[in-house]
């Protein structure tokens, strides 16, 4: 006998609940959580080198890398010194919540204040899915152009920060700053915009300083 | 771009489903998928096909609702469809308004036997 049955049920609450644990696991060791989302290219992995740096000794970091098969951007940041887990998606377009959980399990969480997850560079797919991260983060470098964020606006709705990156090649490009800035805060009015170049250290500080606060504030 | 990990989650709670419901085949399944999600219904189709070659599903023709993207303004509570990427209230101009629908990705129900 045929019979229809209702289930309404989301198809990613198996994500949504990992990432809940992930989120509480991460919260009983004191530590914050970032999740950086940009297109490929636009310098995440300097970022987080650039921020590495300048956070030794004021805050112990770890990197979670997202990659689709390689572990160049990882070896970037081990030589740092910080302590990083490599994730091979092996062509999935964005992290999922288990893959980070299983990351967690190699980390020394209690040793740690913050943790960057660099996610695999797409501005589509990887603001669906939660991974326990206290906050999104967006990255969107000059030459990519100002239009980003009115073409891709889940991501900026769902970020606490963007960062717009390589600002030191503005001049050879048309990227409109303050229509970029404009167009982001119509989608996300609280949304933090820091404006810098990872490459050549502008801007930096008020984006380290931010970090440390995010930090800090979660210290018992 | 993703849509073979979102049917796979799909055939999972389908299975989970059937074993609570006894149901020994599924002819119909009822999903309903934003507009804000980046799941197109062509490729959840295709990805469909793809793994319903288990006896559960085998044959099982796959609904797919569109839901387009609507955004509540955070002041007048005014609903409105989110058109060229823009959240700001069209009647009282706040930026910023919250997705209300658009970003859901649901088995909504399924007919079986």
């Amino acid at each position: 006998m045929s019979m229809e049955i209702k289930v309404v049920e989301n198809v990613l609450k198996l994500n949504d609940a990992v990432a809940q644990n992930n989120r509480a696991r991460l919260a009983a060791a004191g530590v914050t959580c970032l999740n950086l989302i940009s297109s490929p290219g636009s310098g995440k992995t300097t970022l987080l080198e650039r921020t590495a740096e300048r956070l030794a000794g004021r805050l112990r970091i770890g990197v979670v890398e997202g990659d689709l098969f390689t572990t160049r951007d990882a070896e970037r940041i081990e030589a740092h010194g910080v302590p990083v887990v490599q994730i091979n998606t092996r062509g999935t377009c964005h992290l999922e919540a288990h893959m980070v959980a299983q990351s967690l399990d190699q980390l020394d969480l209690p040793r740690l204040d913050l943790i960057f997850i660099e996610n695999v560079g797409n501005l589509v797919c990887p603001s669906e899915y939660n991974l326990g991260e206290d906050h999104k983060v967006v990255v969107l470098s000059v030459s990519e152009g100002h239009d980003k964020p009115a073409k891709y606006p889940a991501v900026f709705r769902r970020a606490t920060a963007l960062v717009v990156n390589k600002l030191d090649l503005l001049p050879y490009t048309d990227f409109d700053l303050s229509e970029a800035q404009a167009d982001a805060r119509r989608l996300n009015p609280e949304l933090r915009i820091f404006n810098l170049s990872a490459r050549t250290g502008e801007g930096l500080e008020s984006w380290c300083d931010w970090v440390v606060g995010l930090a800090k504030r979660r210290e018992p | 771009m993703h849509e073979l990990s979102l049917v796979t989650g799909i055939v999972g709670i389908l299975e989970e489903s059937a074993a609570r419901h006894g149901v020994r085949r599924i002819t119909m399944v009822r999903l309903r998928v934003g507009e804000l999600t980046a799941a197109l219904p062509d490729q959840l189709r295709f990805c469909f096909q793809v793994v319903s070659d288990r006896p559960l599903l085998v044959g099982a023709r796959l609904e797919i609702e569109q839901v387009p993207a609507m955004a509540r303004c955070r002041r007048c509570e005014y609903e409105f469809p989110i058109g060229q990427g823009s959240l700001t209230c069209p009647t009282c101009g706040t930026p910023g308004a919250r997705f209300v629908a658009g970003t859901e990705l649901v088995v909504d129900s399924y007919e079986g036997e």
